[in-house]
C-alpha cells in the first residue's frame, strides 16, 4: 500500500503523496467492547495479510493489540510498521506511546524524538510535543534508573581485583 | 664503658623485675551474711512522702522483694534480685530491639512502593502490610516450633528450657538435627514461658523481614491471593527450616561440634538465615512469575521502568538503617552477661558497613554512568547492612568497612547482571541486595572473623570464639561455604517447587489488563493515590 500514490492538489499544483489510512480509527479503549475489538483485530490481521507491506495497517493493528492489552503482539506490529516504512510518523509515535504506557520512559523518549523528526505538519508536531512533555514530566517525577548499556566485564574485573587486594591487606596486617 | 652499660642494663632489669613482681596477696573477700543486710540504710517513710526529685531514694534496698517477711532481707533475696535484674535487662533489650526490627516493615513497604509505579502503590503497600500478619500467623501455628522447638536453652533469656526437642537422624555416628518439635501455639510442651515469649517475638520479626523481601521482586504483577499463600508457606516452612539448621540447634550449627569445622555455621544476625533466604526465594518467585509487561523487548533487551517516588525510597532506607540497630545488636539476645557488652561493637560495625556500602554504590554509579544514582545509593546502604548482618558480632571495624564496601559495589554489579544477563525482572533489586549480599555476608564471616568475640566462652557449643581464614582458622570458611551451598541448593530449590505448585493451583500472574491498568483497582478496589492523574493524558490519538 505504501507504494500506491494518490494525486492531490495543493495550492493549485498536483502532487503525488503516499496513500495513508486515517490515523484515528479507534475510540477510547475503555469504550470498545471486547467482542467488537476482537472483530476489529481479526479484520486488521486479514488486511495485513493481504497488504503485507502496509505500515498504516500494521500501526492500526499494533494500536488494536495495545487496546486488547496484548503488549508483545502490539510491540511486534508497531516495530514491523517502523521497519516497513522508516519515515512513518504515526508508526514511530505509537511505538513510542506503547513504551510510554509501559513506563519504559527512556525508550519512549527516544522513539518520540524520532517521530517528531518525521512530523510533516504542525498538527503532527504538536502530537509529538505533547507526548514528549508527558514522558519528561514522568521522568522528572520518577526515580531515575540506568539503562545498563555498558559491558559488565571491566567493572567485574576491577571489583574482583579490589576485593582480592582488600582481603590480602587484612591477611598480611 | 662496656661495664657501665652492663651495670645500667642490670639496674634497669632489676627495676623492671621489681615493677613486675606480684603485689602482696589481698585480704580474702569477706562473706556477706544476712545480718550484714540489716544494717543497710533504707529511706525513711517520712522522707519518701516528700517525693524524690533527685532520684536518690528510688531504687534502694527497700525495693528488693523479701522472700520471708519474718526473717527480713536475706542474701538469697539479694542474689535472686541480681539474677532477675540480669534477665530483665536482657528481656527489655531483646524486646525493644525486636520492636525496632518490626518497624523495618514500614521501611521495606515504602522503599518497595517508591520503586514501583504509582498505579501499583496500594497493592505494593498492602502486600507489605499484610505479610506481617500472614507471616506471624504461619509462624505462630507452625514455624516457631520447627525453628526453635529444639534449641535447647538460652542463658541470656533465663533458660527457655521447654524448647528441648529436636528431630534429627544419625549419620556417621553424628546427629543431624532437622526441625524442632516443641512450641505449637506457644503452650505445648511447657512453652507458656516468659523466656519463650521473648524469643518468639524476636524471631517472629526476623522471619517477617525475610518474607517481605519477596514482595519487592514480585511486585507490580503478583496476584494478591497467590501472595498470601506463598507468604504463609514461607513463614511456616521455608524460613523456619533453614533457621532451625543455623540457629535452632540444627545440623549446620553443629558442624563445629560434629566435624570440627570452626564453630559450626556462624550467622550472627541472619545474612544467610534472613536475607539470603528471602533473596533466594525472591529469585525463585521472579523466575516463575516472569517479567513485567514491557520490561524486556522481544530481543530480550531490558527497558528501564521508572519508579514513582525517590523521596519515600530514601526515607525507607533510613528507616531500615534505624531498624538495623535492632537487627544486629539485638541478636545477642541480651545486654548483660555472656560477653553481651559487645553490643557496642556490633552497633558500630553495623553503621560503618552501611556507610561504606552507600559510598561504594554511589561512587560506582557515578564513575560508570556519570551520576550518583539515588536509588542505587540506597541499595548500596542496604547491601552493606545486609552483608554485615552475619559477621557483625565477630569482626573489627576495619573488617566491617571492607565488607560494606565490597557489598556496595557488588550490589550494583548484581542488579545489572540479574536485569541484563539473567533477565529476571526485580523492580526493587531485592535479589541483589538481600540474596547476593546475604551470601557475601555469610562468606565474610569465614574470612574476617577476628577471634576476639567471646559470648560466654563458646559458639554453637564449641569453645573459643569464631575465627576466620585471615585470622588463622580456614575450617570456619568451610562451614560457611557449606551454609552457602545449603542456601542455594535447598532454599532456592524448595522455594522454586513451592512457587511452581502455587502457580499451577492458584496462578501467580494477574491478567495483562490488570497489570497494564495498574493493580490498585483490579486487585485492591482502591487507588493508592486517588488524587493523582495516573492515566496518560490524551496526546491526540487514543490507544
Amino acid at each position: 500500500m505504501t507504494s500506491e500514490l494518490v494525486r492531490t492538489e495543493t495550492q493549485g499544483q498536483a502532487v503525488d503523496l503516499p496513500l495513508r489510512l486515517p490515523p484515528v480509527p479507534w475510540r477510547d479503549p475503555h469504550t470498545v467492547s471486547p467482542a467488537q475489538l476482537k472483530e476489529y483485530i481479526q479484520q486488521l490481521e486479514l488486511a495485513c495479510e493481504q497488504n503485507p507491506k502496509s505500515a498504516d495497517l500494521r500501526t492500526c493493528l499494533g494500536m488494536a493489540h495495545a487496546m486488547n492489552y496484548d503488549v508483545y503482539k502490539s510491540e511486534d506490529a508497531l516495530e514491523l510498521a517502523t521497519k516497513l516504512e522508516p519515515d512513518h510518523f504515526f508508526a514511530h509515535l505509537k511505538y513510542a506511546e506503547l513504551h510510554y504506557r509501559l513506563r519504559a520512559l527512556i525508550r519512549a523518549e527516544q522513539e518520540t524524538l524520532k517521530a517528531m523528526d518525521l512530523a510533516t505538519n504542525s498538527w503532527e508536531l504538536t502530537l509529538g510535543r505533547k507526548q514528549l512533555q508527558e514522558i519528561r514530566r514522568l521522568m522528572r517525577e520518577g526515580t531515575q534508573k540506568p539503562e545498563w548499556n555498558k559491558s559488565l566485564k571491566r567493572p567485574a574485573i576491577y571489583f574482583v581485583a579490589m576485593t582480592i587486594i582488600l582481603c590480602l591487606a587484612v591477611y598480611w596486617k | 664503658m662496656k661495664k657501665k652499660i652492663l651495670l645500667i642494663a642490670f639496674a634497669l632489669n632489676a627495676s623492671l623485675a621489681f615493677a613486675q613482681a606480684p603485689a602482696a596477696p589481698a585480704a580474702p573477700p569477706k562473706a556477706i551474711m544476712d545480718t550484714d543486710l540489716k544494717s543497710v540504710d533504707t529511706p525513711k517513710a517520712d522522707d519518701r512522702l516528700k517525693g524524690d526529685p533527685g532520684g536518690t531514694m528510688t531504687g534502694t534496698v527497700a525495693d528488693i522483694a523479701v522472700g520471708d517477711a519474718k526473717k527480713g532481707l536475706s542474701v538469697a533475696d539479694v542474689l535472686n534480685q541480681i539474677g532477675q535484674n540480669k534477665i530483665a535487662i536482657n528481656f527489655v533489650w531483646t524486646l525493644v530491639t525486636g520492636f525496632l526490627v518490626m518497624f523495618m516493615q514500614a521501611g521495606f513497604a515504602i522503599v518497595e512502593t517508591g520503586l514501583c509505579r504509582a498505579k501499583n502503590a496500594n497493592h505494593t503497600m498492602m502486600m507489605n502490610f499484610m505479610v506481617y500478619g500472614v507471616g506471624m500467623l504461619a509462624y505462630y501455628l507452625i514455624g516457631f516450633t520447627i525453628q526453635m522447638g529444639g534449641v535447647g536453652g538460652n542463658g541470656n533469656l533465663g533458660g527457655v528450657n521447654p524448647l528441648n526437642t529436636e528431630w534429627g537422624f544419625n549419620l556417621f555416628g553424628k546427629t543431624f538435627g532437622l526441625f524442632g518439635q516443641h512450641g505449637i501455639f506457644l503452650t505445648q510442651g511447657g512453652t507458656y514461658d516468659v523466656g519463650v515469649m521473648v524469643l518468639f517475638l524476636f524471631q517472629m520479626v526476623f522471619m517477617d523481614t525475610a518474607l517481605t523481601i519477596v514482595t519487592g521482586t514480585c511486585a507490580e504483577r503478583w496476584k494478591y491471593a497467590a501472595f498470601l499463600v506463598a507468604s504463609f508457606i514461607m513463614g511456616a516452612f521455608t524460613y523456619p527450616l533453614f533457621a532451625n539448621w543455623a540457629w535452632g540447634n540444627g545440623w549446620l550449627a553443629n558442624l563445629g561440634a560434629n566435624f570440627g569445622l570452626g564453630k559450626g555455621y556462624a550467622d550472627f544476625a541472619g545474612s544467610g538465615v534472613v536475607h539470603a533466604v528471602g533473596g533466594l526465594t525472591a529469585l525463585a518467585g521472579g523466575i516463575i512469575i516472569g517479567p513485567r509487561l514491557g520490561k524486556y523487548t522481544r530481543q530480550g533487551k531490558p527497558n528501564a521502568i521508572i519508579g514513582h517516588d525517590i523521596v519515600i525510597v530514601l526515607t525507607g532506607c533510613f528507616i531500615l538503617a534505624f531498624g538495623w540497630f535492632g537487627f544486629n545488636p539485638g541478636s545477642t539476645l541480651g545486654a548483660s552477661g555472656n560477653g553481651n557488652l559487645r553490643i557496642a561493637s556490633v552497633a558500630v560495625n553495623t553503621m560503618l558497613a552501611g556507610m561504606t556500602g552507600g559510598f561504594g554504590a554511589m561512587f560506582y554509579m557515578w564513575l560508570r554512568y556519570g551520576k550518583p544514582d539515588a536509588s542505587m545509593s540506597g541499595n548500596g546502604l542496604l547491601a552493606g547492612l545486609v552483608a554485615i548482618t552475619a559477621p557483625s558480632g565477630f569482626v573489627d571495624t576495619i573488617g566491617s568497612c571492607i565488607i560494606g564496601l565490597v557489598a556496595g559495589v557488588l550490589v550494583c554489579l548484581a542488579v545489572e547482571y540479574v536485569d541484563k544477563v539473567m533477565k529476571v525482572d526485580d523492580p526493587v533489586g531485592a535479589i541483589s541486595v538481600h540474596g547476593v549480599n546475604g551470601l557475601w555476608g555469610v562468606i565474610s564471616v569465614g574470612l574476617f572473623a577476628d577471634g576476639k568475640s567471646n559470648y560466654g566462652g563458646s559458639w554453637n557449643g564449641v569453645n573459643g570464639s569464631v575465627t576466620g581464614l585471615f585470622y588463622g582458622d580456614p575450617s570456619q570458611l568451610v562451614a560457611q561455604l557449606i551454609g552457602v551451598a545449603t542456601l542455594v541448593g535447598f532454599v532456592f530449590t524448595f522455594s522454586f517447587v513451592i512457587f511452581w505448585a502455587i502457580d499451577v493451583i492458584v496462578g501467580h500472574r494477574v491478567s495483562a489488563k490488570a497489570e497494564l491498568e495498574g493493580l490498585d483497582l483490579p486487585e485492591m478496589g482502591q487507588l493508592g493515590y486517588p488524587e493523582f492523574e495516573l492515566k496518560a493524558r490524551p496526546a491526540g490519538v487514543n490507544v
